[in-house]
């Protein structure tokens, strides 16, 4: 196994050693903290497939600016004590027994040869060439996405003001109080 | 003609919602008037350029597809969407509600609504979806001080974002098996291949129907659908119900005709259970209802399984059936909804059935419009309801589902009576509010006319209509 | 080589299967938007590893705007779960029954 490999595999393993604390946490806060580290490992594992820009995109806008949001939230919802209750069983049992059977398809899949078994070489894309492809064959998709922040700021400023007293009377909501 | 004009309308509609963000700006309280007739106009101006761009195939680097099927369901949503605002204005100001947050998310929810019925790849299948769930998240949200319709939000945006989910890694599985984003070369190779190498594939497919399913509300995916409808504002319940589910649908479609034969020969089985159980999930439990929007709701989960007949019969029996069929379903639920919401007393709006007794007599004219829709709904003689029921059963037992028909037959029997129960009550209750709620407007008088007429009209003469979509 | 492509697409369904199951049994709305989150970041790495499969650039573009799609559906939807605490007082998903089927 290349150096490559062993790299591969330690990472993955991170993550989905931290995906999982952070799923069954019983701590938001703690949960948020896992998920950064998988995150971290998901970027850095963008970066062994060739993908340096997504690597930093990873790094900066799901550990950095998602997860701070979320910090920021269950802060502000006063969410840092342990969830009372916690996780129950019986609520794992489906989800968890159909992805049992999903994951046993899947290794099938994989291990039954044909297309998923070819190895992936080491390459790079360079930022130059994302950039490329992102404004010069998916410049839809950017001007797309472009509309889905505004609609996102537009959104969340809208449900984050709280709503006058007496709106009903007739007066617009629009203006700020 | 140069590819940019197929870009026209959607770029006309961003204009459009920019505009209502900054006339909001600019006045700081814009007449509702001034909102309204500004956005009517760029909903108008995109219709008549979708009206008159002719068909293409691929155009702007494969991004957009553009057919006759395309055009008409854009026209739909665009219709959609201007027959819910003119509802939804006065219903908005009464309450407090009319900001330009309503108008530029309803636009810009059109806009993604366009962009996913005209969808010839799936980075702009999922943008399209992901933009106008957004913005309906927000307008279900719209009455953010009451209860209701905030709960109603979030239990839109749970499944929506877990649909999302399972919609986008999907998508990443149809690549990775294919190595195309391209919709219909994509789905080409991924039934033209063996399990073994393709099984991604197939599983991207199955998690991109499972996500289709939630959108639409397809049983056993539609248990969101009566709290969503029963919370959300009643105008904005008529532009998700039919709006939404209008451009799902059309995208389906394409999904469906870009299928190969032998693809579809083996998901017809599960097409068939869908629309079968979707059938029976609608109707049923519709029989037992005591609140008329959430009847109202089981109701657009049974049509949606009328729609996914039509679906089932469309390789055999080709486009007529789904495009007269999904236009009939938007007009009955834009009626319904939206007569619903002019119904209402700024209170909140009218839910049980109790509070519907005697309307027709003291509010004739939005009562009146509410029972054509309710009349069409059940399939009965003379309206576009059942006009549309006879195409699809027809096409149906053509195509070789014989079963399927009896069982389509039997949902609609039996919903028929749950639509007479609130018949009953608008025509021969007694009045118990005197006087409840507000004059609906002009406004909402010309959307209130312009639904109860063509659902009678196309009702009664089908036949240039159909002979246009054939 | 680094490792088979099947070996990547396996981790990636194996995240997103914590992820669904994470939205599914968990009850608090903060944490089912992390396993909205989950969802999409398995996307991501399916996709950058099959942008490498097919030496292609879509997948990488695709992630970049999934990651545009990630950060507008989470800023919404944290937006509602602070409207939601603010009106009913709760973060939790089952205590959200303001609207539901009649009792009879």
């Amino acid at each position: 196994m290349s150096v490559y490999g062993v790299l591969f595999y330690a990472l993955g393993g991170l993550m989905l050693a931290a995906t999982t604390l952070a799923v069954t946490s019983r701590s938001l806060v703690h949960a948020v903290v896992y998920l950064v580290n998988a995150f971290f490992a998901t970027g850095l594992l963008f970066y062994l497939l060739g993908a340096p820009l997504l690597a930093a995109f990873e790094i900066i806008i799901y550990a950095g600016a998602i997860m701070v949001l979320f910090l920021f939230i269950v802060m502000l919802t006063r969410q840092d004590k342990p969830l009372a209750g916690g996780v129950s069983l019986m609520r794992w049992l489906l989800p968890g027994l159909t992805s049992l059977v999903s994951l046993a398809a899947g290794t099938a899949l994989v291990f039954s040869g044909g297309a998923t078994g070819v190895p992936l070489a080491p390459a790079m894309a360079s930022p130059r060439d994302l950039g490329r492809a992102l404004f010069s064959r998916w410049w839809l998709g950017v001007e797309i996405v472009s509309f889905l922040l505004l609609v996102a700021l537009v959104g969340a400023l809208y449900l984050g003001r709280a709503p006058r007293e007496g709106a009903a009377a007739g007066k617009s909501p629009g203006d700020a109080p | 003609m140069s590819d940019w004009f197929y870009l026209l309308p959607q770029a006309i509609l961003c204009a459009g919602g920019l505009a209502a963000l900054g006339l909001g700006a600019v006045l700081l309280r814009p007449a509702p008037g001034l909102q309204l007739g500004g956005a009517l106009l760029f909903l108008a101006a995109a219709g008549a350029i979708v009206l008159a761009l002719p068909a293409a195939g691929p155009v702007l680097d494969d991004m957009l597809a553009f057919d006759g099927i395309v055009r008409f369901y854009q026209l739909l949503i665009l219709g959609s969407a201007g027959l819910s605002l003119l509802f939804a204005s006065r219903y908005a100001s009464l309450r407090g509600l009319a900001g330009d947050e309503l108008y530029a998310l309803v636009l810009f929810a059109t806009l993604g609504m366009l962009l996913l019925a005209g969808a010839a790849n799936w980075v702009i299948f999922v943008l399209g979806l992901e933009l106008f769930t957004l913005c309906l998240y927000v307008l279900i949200a719209l009455d953010r001080g009451r209860r209701t319709s905030l709960e109603a939000a979030l239990k839109y945006f749970v499944p929506g974002a877990a649909a999302a989910g399972c919609l986008i890694f999907g998508v990443a599985l149809i690549y990775a098996a294919t190595g195309s984003l391209d919709l219909a070369s994509s789905l080409a190779s991924t039934a033209a291949g063996d399990v073994a190498s393709f099984g991604p594939g197939l599983a991207g497919l199955a998690l991109i129907l499972l996500g289709v399913g939630f959108k639409l509300a397809l049983a056993p995916f539609h248990l969101w659908a009566p709290d969503v409808y029963q919370g959300a504002p009643a105008p904005v319940a008529a532009f998700l119900a039919t709006g939404s589910k209008v451009a799902v649908y059309a995208a389906l479609l394409r999904l469906v005709a870009a299928l190969p034969a032998d693809a579809w020969q083996a998901l017809a089985p599960v097409f068939w259970l869908l629309s079968a159980a979707t059938l029976l999930a609608g109707s049923l439990p519709a029989l037992t209802q005591t609140r008329v929007k959430r009847l109202l709701a089981y109701s657009s989960v049974a049509q949606m399984g009328y729609l996914l007949l039509a679906l089932l019969a469309y390789p055999a029996a080709g486009p007529a059936p789904v495009m007269f069929y999904a236009a009939a379903y938007v007009l009955m639920d834009l009626g319904a909804f939206g007569s619903l919401g002019l119904l209402s007393p700024v209170s909140g709006d009218l839910d049980a059935l109790e509070g519907f007794a005697g309307l027709g007599r003291t509010r004739p004219w939005p009562a009146a419009v509410l029972a054509v829709s309710l009349l069409s709904l059940a399939g009965l003689p003379l309206t576009m309801g059942f006009v549309g029921k006879f195409v699809v059963f027809v096409a149906v037992v053509r195509a070789g589902y014989p079963v399927l028909a009896g069982i389509g037959i039997l949902g609609a029997v039996v919903a028929a009576g749950a639509y007479l129960r609130v018949l009953g009550a608008l025509y021969f209750g007694r009045p118990v509010h005197a006087g409840q709620g507000q004059p609906p407007g002009p406004a909402a008088y010309v959307a209130l006319g312009l639904v109860g007429a063509l659902i009678v009209l196309l009702g009664i003469v089908p036949g240039p209509l159909l002979g246009l979509l054939r | 080589m680094i490792v088979p492509f099947g070996h990547v697409l396996l981790l990636a369904a194996l995240l997103f299967l914590m992820g669904l199951s994470c939205t599914i049994a968990r009850r608090n709305l903060v944490m089912i938007l992390i396993g909205v989150e989950i969802m999409l970041n398995a996307s991501g790495l399916a996709l950058v590893a099959s942008s490498l499969r097919w030496m292609s650039m879509d997948g990488q573009a695709l992630t970049a705007l999934i990651l545009g799609v990630a950060a507008s559906e989470v800023t919404v939807g944290l937006a509602l779960v602070m409207a939601v605490r603010r009106a009913s007082g709760s973060l939790d998903a089952d205590r959200q029954t303001a609207l539901k089927e009649d009792d009879r």
